[in-house]
């Protein structure tokens, strides 16, 4: 029996093209600003730029700058040293958040402890119970503890493993089977040996799945290092102060070039790691 | 297929062969060091100088194992979740002053902070603008943005037309920055649009952004616009676990796209639209925690009528203007609006899971 065409997929579709469009029309005229000189883009915002001119660009790399407190004064940090701390940041943050839940979901589903269930259980209630402004605590703990404005201090923040992806890695390690640990044991290697030479190579895809979606996050982040670490200012960080300083805002071609160089290095890994990240994360059930 | 996948397997073979002599010494390497430690393992068993551990050895290596592994995680927990909830408790009885010699201190004022703060929702105009903002932009992303995300979803969960392209322009907006986008969206709003219409239609229109009554309006815009890529990932990937014997067994009685969705395809999703619903960035909690993007777009001086909860108690603690002494009062409001949402998180999910659609498989 023949089913009955609905019109379902052609509007989904029609809705589908114009909210593409409505996606890719300002990124690409983003792009063509950038390459504009200030005053082109004043008189013709909409055409198509005369010149191709890359000196917004290089202008980013020697203009774009934002203040940052330093000894009692300020000093000027250039794109540089800022894309040098996003790389930081984002790679420590990024091995930080996604080792804790992933170690911590294997010593769970594999060993027994009576630890087990607490960890399981306040893992569910972090996620389930949502808890409203934390921020004024958390700053004033932060200060306390001297771990304010260090990067050192915002791996430790990191070093979290309460949150959804424990339980992704949980179900990925409770699909494993121990019978691989099991021959090597007999091979006298250690619990050591066991999780990084056989288990964790088993769930390598997981692993760089979430890898991937945590550096993505990292790099783009702005919110944490404004909050926590304003001396080692990130990219995406110094594309928001300078475009609400006065110098900056009227820029408005060389705001775009840094909006340019802060998505370049995301788009090089999404086009590298496409396949991965799209479609590796699920949550139980054995993909087929 | 065809040609875009041999290119494509052509570069991967010269990555994969470039790389290859490096992998494999990689892995000799390894292999070798390996082998070596278990034959002195074997070795060492055979001379008896290294008991075979028994069982009581046996378990206390296990148990340090796993207590150096959980520790760090569990202390990071204790401090950054328990200790910062505790103090958040603490700090909403506080109040700082300042003494004759300067120097500041917090002390104890009992229900001071929650005294002014439910007198200031009361009666304060700036704070009743803040509540009905709050609320609208959740209302508006929970009737138009969740069924629209599950449309979506569906549609690249049959597959469709051009689904492979719309499934990575969907996903684009969550991998670039919000500062990225909100600048784009801004400017393209504030310059483009005009420039567009005087150029094609020959009308002279004001920048978007700079008429009040749009800027509201436009910023609600935005928030549903680049949200769409988490959703819809999230639904995807749960409706591609639906069992496709379902759904054969159904083309087989001829059901049309749209029953399909209604009959199957929702019922078999729910726990995931529950979740959604009410927990995480979209929940329920997210009336008092939202910012909608209003500091990426206006850092602090957005205009007072655009407020929501969650943009005051952030300028609140981070502006150029907050103080410690402001503290207090949005950590009592904090602890009011979790007073609120806790419960009423829990039963709602209650609820949903009672009344909802059974499905197990």
């Amino acid at each position: 029996m023949k089913s009955k065409k609905s019109s379902l997929p052609i509007i989904l579709g029609i809705l589908l093209v114009v909210y593409s469009l409505s996606i890719i029309i300002p990124f690409i005229w983003s792009i063509f600003a950038s390459f504009k000189n200030i005053i082109e883009f004043s008189l013709y915002p909409f055409e198509l730029p005369k010149n191709y001119r890359f000196e917004n660009y290089i202008n980013a790399f020697s203009k774009l700058y934002i203040p940052v407190p330093y000894e009692g004064s300020f000093r000027k940090v250039y794109m540089w040293e800022m894309l040098f701390n996003s790389v930081v940041y984002s790679l420590g943050c990024t091995i930080m958040a996604t080792l804790t839940p992933c170690l911590t979901a294997y010593v769970v589903v594999k060993y027994n402890n009576w630890l087990n269930k607490y960890i399981y259980g306040i893992v569910i209630i972090t996620i389930i119970l949502p808890i409203v402004g934390n921020l004024p605590s958390e700053i004033q703990l932060v200060k306390f503890l001297g771990i304010y404005d260090s990067i050192f201090g915002i791996w430790i923040m990191k070093l979290s493993f309460a949150n959804f992806y424990f339980l992704i890695f949980y179900s990925t390690f409770k699909s494993l089977s121990w019978e691989y640990a099991e021959a090597a044991i007999i091979d006298g290697a250690g619990h050591w040996k066991i999780m990084t030479r056989i288990m964790m190579p088993l769930v390598k895809p997981t692993i760089l799945a979430v890898g991937l979606l945590f550096f993505i996050n990292f790099w783009n982040d702005y919110y944490t290092p404004m909050v926590y670490l304003k001396s080692m200012p990130t990219v995406a960080y110094g594309l928001f102060h300078y475009s609400k300083t006065a110098a900056g805002a009227s820029f408005i071609p060389m705001q775009l070039a840094g909006c340019m160089i802060v998505f370049i290095p995301i788009f090089i890994l999404f086009l590298l790691f496409r396949n991965k990240l799209i479609g590796n994360l699920t949550m139980g059930g054995i993909k087929g | 297929m065809g040609k875009k996948e041999n290119i494509k397997n052509e570069q991967n073979k010269i990555i994969y062969f470039l790389a290859l002599p490096f992998k494999q010494i990689y892995k000799l390497v390894l292999d070798t060091i390996y082998n070596i430690q278990v034959a002195i393992h074997e070795k060492a068993l055979k001379n008896n100088k290294v008991k075979a551990a028994g069982m009581g050895q046996k378990r206390r290596k296990e148990l340090t194992f796993y207590y150096c592994i959980v520790a760090l995680p569990l202390l990071q927990f204790l401090i950054f979740y328990v200790g910062v909830n505790i103090n958040s408790i603490l700090l909403a009885f506080k109040s700082y002053k300042i003494n004759e010699m300067g120097i500041g201190a917090y002390s104890y004022t009992g229900f001071s902070n929650f005294s002014i703060f439910i007198n200031d929702i009361f009666n304060n105009v700036m704070l009743k603008s803040m509540m009905n903002n709050s609320f609208l932009i959740y209302g508006i992303g929970l009737v138009v943005g969740i069924p629209l995300s599950i449309l979506f979803s569906y549609y690249l969960y049959k597959k469709f037309l051009f689904s492979k392209t719309f499934n990575i322009l969907l996903f684009f907006p969550s991998i670039i920055s919000s500062v990225v986008m909100v600048l784009m969206y801004q400017y393209f709003i504030d310059r483009a649009i005009p420039g567009m219409m005087f150029n094609i239609f020959g009308i002279k229109i004001d920048p978007p952004l700079s008429i009040t009554s749009m800027v509201f309006p436009l910023v609600v815009f935005f928030n549903l616009w680049s949200g769409f890529g988490v959703s819809v990932l999230m639904y995807s990937s749960a409706m591609s676990r639906i069992p496709e014997s379902i759904v054969e067994c159904a083309k087989i009685e001829g059901i049309s796209k749209i029953k399909e969705l209604w009959y199957i395809t929702l019922p078999l999703i729910y726990p995931t639209i529950t979740t959604f619903l009410v927990a995480g960035t979209a929940g329920i909690a997210s009336i008092f925690t939202n910012q909608s993007n209003l500091y990426t777009f206006f850092g602090e001086a957005a205009d007072s009528k655009l407020y929501t909860f969650g943009y005051y108690l952030f300028v609140k603690v981070i502006g150029t203007k907050a103080t410690l002494a402001d503290y207090p009062y949005a950590a009592a409001a904090g602890l009011i609006f979790t007073a609120i949402v806790a419960p009423v998180t829990i039963a709602v999910r209650w609820a949903l899971e009672k009344f909802g659609p059974v499905t197990e498989y």
